[in-house]
């Protein structure tokens, strides 16, 4: 029973699987489009960037075979696309002001996230910290991970 | 049962439950007749409208939000000076946290979270303690302590192993959804008995903080991503033993603060693990973490 829920809860907040012809909008920044449906190996060359809208032709195992022309089959993770499904929790008392209901609707954007950084001055080098990182340091390259995992012979690389 | 006498049983049902927004309230201002009789009428309007049973949840971007200001608060608590991302030991962390983040992405189950929406970073910070630290939004933040701590790259691929876990699993965002949810109906039932709302960010910034931190996520978490660590070191092609090659080394006198405070005892995460053989470490993979100690200021 408990089983049954949990699914019904994770189908209701990811949304339903993806299927062959189904369009998809890729989210996540540094979404890797691979040879094959696995993320270690040889990559497609180019990429896929947020915004991007990708149709499906073959889904296999979380993994989805896109339209690529000229590069031969090119794979994409769910992971690119899926999200879940943010619920607008808005406390609707009956005497709910309409201050009561800002607050309690209140979800983490990007605005909310300046309000704190702005009521917060002695945390703003850390913040800053968080942000170089966020900008200068994003997730290395399929390449560039295959060459760090066969310099280290780490499991099976080449 | 009256609207009223409903309103204080919630009430104190929620003080039982561990809701510390209510808890913070004066027991006799929800036993005033007016705020109770408007508790009463919160609580019937919220049923009808189906507020009071919906479950908490954030999209990515939220908790891209929400995990930056997590990132920075545990930094700042961390001793606030983190390497700069062109350090060698910046670099190093990325690449080995990367082919981590992938082997984890690998074993995906249905109900973890997706994929952090600007990816994953791994973020060295100058401490002495042995400390590593997983926040919502795939921002995982490693002292020099532990660097220094770890034998091999295999071992710190475990702790990242843990940590990434944790966030895949969702551990990092369970007590914010439980909290938002507590929020909500904190500041529905007693919307327009008198001014008791709190900023709702700040405090979970600081809850969330307190959490990957100090409390952590709870034994049964800490084992499963314990276990969940192993398969993904296996996945990447790591040593699977390292977890519990790090975990009894540092067992003892070693193991106080940080990275060992929120977590059960090495000796019973170890036993947990039973059946799971360290290796000894490749030398290469050894002397390149040693090269990067060496490079830590």
């Amino acid at each position: 029973m408990g089983t049954i829920w949990l699914a019904a809860v994770t189908a209701l907040l990811l949304g339903a699987p993806a299927a062959p012809g189904d369009a998809v909008t890729v989210r996540r920044e540094g979404a890797r489009l691979m040879k094959a449906p696995r993320f270690f190996g040889a990559a497609c060359p180019g990429a896929v960037a947020p915004g991007a809208v990708v149709k499906l032709l073959e889904v296999r195992k979380g993994w989805a075979r896109i339209a690529s022309p000229g590069q031969g089959a090119c794979w994409l993770h769910e992971s690119a696309w899926s999200d879940r499904t943010a619920t607008t929790l808005s406390g609707t008392g009956a005497g709910a002001t309409k201050r009561d209901v800002e607050l309690a609707g209140r979800g983490f954007t990007e605005a909310e996230e300046a309000r704190w950084r702005g009521e917060h001055p002695d945390l703003r080098a850390a913040a800053a910290a968080v942000d170089a990182h966020l900008e200068q340091a994003p997730e290395p390259a399929p390449a560039e991970v295959s060459r760090f995992m066969a310099e280290g012979k780490i499991g099976g690389a080449p | 049962m009256s609207a009223r006498r409903a309103a204080v049983a919630l009430a104190f049902a929620a003080l039982g439950s561990g809701c510390a927004t209510l808890k913070s309230l004066p027991g006799a201002d929800l036993l005033d007749p007016q705020n109770a009789a408007r508790i009463g009428q919160n609580l019937g309007t919220m049923a009808v409208s189906g507020e009071l049973t919906k479950t908490a949840s954030f999209d990515m971007a939220q908790e891209h939000h929400l995990g930056k200001t997590v990132a920075a608060q545990v930094l700042a608590r961390l001793g606030g000076q983190a390497l700069p991302p062109t350090h060698p030991a910046s670099r190093y962390l990325r690449d080995v946290g990367t082919v981590v983040s992938l082997a984890a992405a690998e074993l995906r189950q249905p109900d973890d979270r997706p994929a952090p929406l600007r990816g994953w970073r791994f973020i060295p910070v100058e401490s002495p303690s042995v400390n590593a630290v997983g926040a919502p939004g795939g921002f995982v933040l490693v002292t020099t302590g532990l660097l220094r701590a770890a034998r091999s790259e295999d071992e710190l691929a475990a702790v990242l192993a843990h940590e990434v876990a944790h966030v895949q699993r969702g551990h990092t965002m369970q007590p914010v959804e439980a909290a938002r949810k507590q929020e909500q109906l904190t500041s529905g039932l007693l919307a327009g008995t008198s001014d008791k709302l709190n900023a709702f960010f700040g405090a979970v910034v600081s809850a969330g903080a307190d959490v990957v931190l100090d409390r952590g996520f709870g034994k049964r978490n800490e084992l499963d991503a314990d276990a969940l660590a192993v398969r993904i070191l296996a996945e990447a092609g790591y040593d699977p033993g390292a977890l519990s090659a790090f975990l009894a080394r540092l067992d003892g006198p070693a193991a106080k603060g940080g990275f060992f405070s929120r977590h059960p005892p090495p000796a019973e995460r170890v036993a947990a693990l039973a059946g799971v053989t360290p290796a000894p470490a490749p030398d290469l993979r050894r002397a390149r973490l040693a090269r990067v100690v060496a490079s830590l200021p």
